[in-house]
């Protein structure tokens, strides 16, 4: 049923571990999002009929008291899937585990442990998924040092991204806004060949209360060139305006595994240099933002820019509505996009929540320059932590001359303590 | 409260009343606080603190005099400490007087907790600046359990969306304080099973990715930043997908998508294409030596060179036969 790396002895495990937290815990929190959708499904010239049950879950256990570790949580997060119709990959049900982790901290709490599926978002990882152990230890002033070791997390619907990965990070961190580090990184594929081998340096300072910088940079150590390289500046000299430019150079080939064949053909460089701009004024009520970033890389210049406009009206923000743009260019293709969205309250439980967009496309798409989507809800708040919506979706694209779906989610968001033991 | 939950309630309370110790110095009970710099519950006094004065009650056992439940005799109710805050320092700033902070004190006849208030701290500290930065965790440990603004009251708005990932970076630890990675997870796991536009289907006014009809545009968003789908998806998640709706060589009935002309010299070649957008060839094509690029790339073959400019300034012949990859056409 699993559809990744994580095998049935590590779902097992899993259980195991969140039942013994669960009974020792002094808090636990759950949450659990329910959506059945149908959808009209065309592939091949056939409409299929497509209806996925799909039930996610998140649970979190935290104040476990043990003699080992102070601060120990666990947190699984996970989902399961039936499908009913006719499924596209022909399984009718899949299911996975998103996160599952033990937390804690020991010597004095120097050292933080990580144990189980997780994220390790500091430095070269960059957001990277693994199964494994993930320590930090403060040194102290501020220092420290971090690690991972693990495999990383296979990806629905594709194969292996790596069959090891290890690497460490050491930082000074001088507030919580302010950190600067040095990682290395490194990722094995199959018969140990690399996938990634980088070190990069990665800051972010707040040189005012108005003005942070921040960048990272990543050098591929088996290319021996730049990899990635970005920084931005954002200033925000009251609540009326925050202003962020920003600049990102970026290697496309060292992305794509290095024993991908198509990394001797891909572009090895790609510039992006713009900004952002939102203003507020008419705090709370008028949020109007702009962007712009030109893009260049080998076959030329291009560029990325849009803007969007937000009004609230009516007491919290009863009603709402918005509208965005954007255009992006690039040789060979692009598109414009326009859109209009609304929110309204109807009751103190009830809201409905419309959205339309419209894209034109540079160049057709199976003979289309055209898309068409909108999208309604209904959101009935049924109980304290309890919600549910009911959404309807139309589009005429030029994948589909015309496709209807629906969507019906119960959401339990409870988010509070379910559970409290006694002495 | 200022950070502070009680976690557990036993069965009995301590009689303890403040008032009627209101003469007294707080240090004369509360001798940690003075030199205290984190927020424990050794702060409150022991027993052995209570005996220096009514030791007699004891030993004439009468528990009923501190106790609410003689038979059952237990501490003080524990409680989670989600708060820094020195007492060392503070109480020079106020001249040791308690009551600048500790406004209202617990009372056996008046249960529940009684830390000061946010109101104490702001008296003093800026909590706007620190509200608007997002700078939570500076005061409080674990903001998880408390019932908080929306997350668009921090630093949250602007351009957040593609500034994240940079914060994450650089500063994870500050993200931890409200959010579990299952947060992170409804967008970035790997695993995920839908597209996060979907399980949040009526925030309209939140910046997604994929929103609408993205898959329209998303040959020309991985044209323009292959980069972006890259860090999440794979090559593989296209090829898997592209298989699946018949457009890939593994499809069950594989279309063919390319023009006439693609496969030789010409306008509708594919070399331009392939050049400004490898991803998308790989999104179909890479099967590593059974690719059909080898066929024609390879050393000998008809379809030449296909490495950029400058390619052999970087790379030595040496590298090419002694790396797999290369060796897929350098045999």
């Amino acid at each position: 049923m699993a559809t990744s790396q994580i095998g049935a002895r590590a779902v097992v495990a899993c259980l195991v571990a969140l039942a013994w937290g669960t009974a020792r815990a002094e808090t636990v929190t759950a949450s659990s999002t329910t959506i059945v959708s149908g959808q009209r499904d065309p592939r091949d010239g056939t409409v299929h009929t497509v209806v996925p049950f799909l039930e996610l879950v998140s649970l979190r256990a935290s104040e476990i008291n043990n003699p080992l570790l102070d601060d120990t949580q666990i947190v699984v997060s996970g989902w399961g899937e039936a499908v009913a119709g006719s499924p596209r990959d022909g399984k009718s049900t899949l299911g996975d585990v998103d996160v599952a982790y033990l937390q804690g901290s020991t010597w004095n709490r120097r050292m933080t442990l990580r144990l189980g599926r997780q994220f390790v978002f500091p430095g070269t990882a960059a957001n990277l998924q693994l199964d494994g152990l993930a320590p930090t230890l403060w040194v102290g002033a501020g220092f420290g040092l971090s690690g991972f070791v693990g495999v990383p997390v296979t990806p629905r619907f594709g194969y292996s991204r790596g069959e090891f990965t290890s690497g460490a990070r050491v930082f000074w961190s001088h507030s919580y806004e302010s950190e600067v580090g040095a990682s290395i990184l490194e990722i094995l594929g199959a018969g140990r060949h690399v996938f990634r081998r980088d070190a990069g340096a990665d800051a972010r300072y707040r040189l005012l209360d108005s003005l942070a910088l921040s960048g990272l940079l990543r050098w591929s150590l088996s290319e021996t060139r730049l990899a990635e390289a970005n920084a931005a500046i954002n200033w925000r000299p009251c609540r009326y305006v925050d202003v962020t430019g920003d600049y990102r150079r970026t290697a496309p080939d060292l992305f794509l595994p290095r024993y991908s064949l198509f990394t001797v053909f891909a572009q090895e460089t790609r510039d992006e240099v713009g900004g952002f701009v939102l203003l507020r004024p008419w705090l709370r009520r008028l949020d109007v933002q702009g962007d712009f970033h030109e893009v260049h890389d080998a076959n030329g210049w291009g560029w990325n820019t849009g803007g969007k406009a937000t009004l609230r009206l009516g007491s919290g923000g009863g009603t709402r509505v918005g509208v965005e743009s954007r255009r992006l260019k690039i040789p060979g293709g692009g598109y414009l996009m326009g859109r209009v969205f609304g929110w309204q309250t109807i009751t103190t439980k009830i809201r409905v929540v419309a959205d339309f967009d419209v894209y034109g496309l540079d160049q057709p798409i199976n003979g289309y320059d055209r898309s068409f989507f909108g999208s309604g809800s209904l959101v009935y708040d049924v109980a304290p932590a309890w919600r549910a919506v009911l959404t309807g979706m139309d589009n005429v694209t030029p994948y589909a001359t015309h496709q209807i779906e629906g969507l019906l989610k119960v959401i339990y968001d409870g988010g509070h303590v379910v559970k409290e033991v006694t002495p | 409260m200022l950070g502070t939950r009680r976690v557990k309630q036993p069965g009995e309370e301590i009689r303890q009343s403040h008032a009627a110790h209101k003469d007294l110095p707080c240090v004369m009970c509360h001798e940690d606080v003075p030199e205290a710099t984190t927020v424990t519950d050794h702060l409150r006094p022991p027993e052995a603190k209570c005996l220096e004065c009514h030791g007699e009650k004891k030993d004439q056992k009468e528990c009923g005099y501190c106790h609410t439940d003689p038979a059952h005799p237990g501490t003080y109710p524990q409680e989670a400490h989600n708060v820094i805050i020195s007492h060392k320092t503070h109480l020079k700033l106020v001249n040791d007087d308690c009551t600048a902070c500790h406004v209202k004190l617990s009372e056996y006849s008046r249960p529940g907790p009684t830390p000061p208030t946010m109101k104490s701290c702001t008296k003093c500290h800026d909590h706007r600046v620190d509200f608007d930065e997002g700078g939570c965790n500076r005061c409080h440990t674990d903001l998880k359990h408390f019932p908080l603004k929306p997350v668009a009251e921090f630093s949250h708005a602007g351009d957040f969306v593609r500034q994240h990932g940079s914060v994450a970076h650089e500063t994870a630890d500050a993200c931890v304080q409200c959010h579990d990675q299952s947060f992170c997870a409804d967008c970035h796991a790997q695993t995920a099973p839908t597209r996060v536009e979907l399980k949040f289907s009526e925030n309209v006014t939140s910046d997604f990715i994929h929103r609408g009809d993205y898959l329209t545009r998303h040959s020309i968003e991985a044209r323009s930043d292959p980069v972006l789908c890259q860090r999440c998806h794979g090559i593989s998640f296209c090829t898997a997908c592209h298989n699946q709706e018949n457009v890939g060589p593994g499809g069950s009935n594989p279309r063919r998508p390319h023009p006439p002309g693609w496969a030789l010299p010409g306008p509708t070649s594919h070399a331009v294409a392939a050049r400004r957008d490898i991803v998308s060839c790989a999104s179909c094509h890479d099967q590593g030596p059974n690719s059909n690029c080898v066929g024609c790339h390879k050393v000998g073959g008809v379809g030449g060179n296909p490495h950029p400019i400058q390619w052999g300034q970087k790379h030595s012949m040496a590298e090419a036969y002694g790396t797999a990859m290369c060796k897929y056409c350098h045999q």
